[in-house]
């Protein structure tokens, strides 16, 4: 499918990990008639997924009675993604950079959702006002993704 | 959730089958399962990642949460048979720097073998 004007998307769900999967299936049916291919398509499916897990874990803790709202905008060059909410806000800079040696000597995984959105997308941003609302928004290039 | 596991002729290697999904919904108990292994005292692992198509942080966590222990006991924690998604994420995360992978069961096994 060529696109020729933006397109927009929208997906407001209640902040529970059950919804994971619709929110994933939600990413897969946009990108999937636009170029990307099926191991991008997945990439873009998990960077949202941990997006929208650490808002369920750590912005609303587990409170389902708040909700996450997913936007997406595609053009012909990218799809962008922005995942708000208005729980509390974390600044992600502060985290550690992910050193696997030390998580198996420790036997957790902390950050490693954010290293992984990091990796996935070719772009990730912060605005954070706990709250009030907090956005990360996160960037994929068609032609990057072959 | 049950998980699927089996020893290898030998008796001395447990072989567990991982979900088609490990994720957030399954990668609690399947962490909680592979500690129960390593407690009681089997420390020579190979998990089977064939069926898997999707993993996410919590599931990477949850593969190398025991290695540490099982390499205390002189054992160790392998992977067997990931497809290209999982792979890449191994490759991504750096954690294919510490955890072996094999392309298949076999091969994982074998490994255990080698001096």
């Amino acid at each position: 499918m060529v696109i020729n004007k933006k397109q927009k998307f929208q997906l407001k769900v209640s902040s529970k990990t059950e919804n994971l999967e619709i929110i994933r299936d939600f990413i897969r049916a946009i990108t999937g008639n636009i170029g990307f291919n099926e191991d991008s398509r997945e990439q873009i499916a998990l960077a949202v997924d941990e997006a929208c897990t650490n808002v369920i874990k750590h912005a609303h803790g587990y409170d389902a009675r708040r909700m996450v709202e997913i936007r997406v905008e595609l053009d012909k060059e990218k799809i962008a993604i922005t995942i708000a909410d208005k729980g509390k806000g974390f600044d992600p800079e502060n985290l550690p950079r992910p050193d696997v040696s030390r998580y198996i000597h420790e036997a957790r995984m902390g950050g490693l959702g954010i290293h992984l959105m990091r990796s996935l997308m070719d772009q990730v941003s912060y605005e954070i006002n706990p709250g009030i609302r907090n956005k990360v928004s996160m960037i994929k290039y068609l032609n990057k993704s072959a | 959730m049950t998980f699927e596991s089996s020893l290898n002729e030998k008796g001395d290697v447990v072989i567990i089958r991982c979900p088609q999904r490990l994720a957030n919904d399954t990668s609690g108990e399947f962490k909680i399962f592979i500690r129960n292994l390593v407690e009681a005292g089997q420390a020579r692992i190979v998990i089977d990642l064939s069926p898997t198509d999707f993993v996410d942080s919590s599931g990477l966590g949850a593969i190398v949460s025991r290695i540490a222990a099982s390499r205390a006991l002189h054992g160790d924690i392998r992977l067997a048979g990931a497809g290209e998604f999982v792979s890449n994420l191994l490759e991504i995360t750096h954690l294919n720097k510490v955890i072996k992978a094999f392309p298949d069961v076999a091969a994982a096994l074998n490994s255990f073998e080698q001096p």
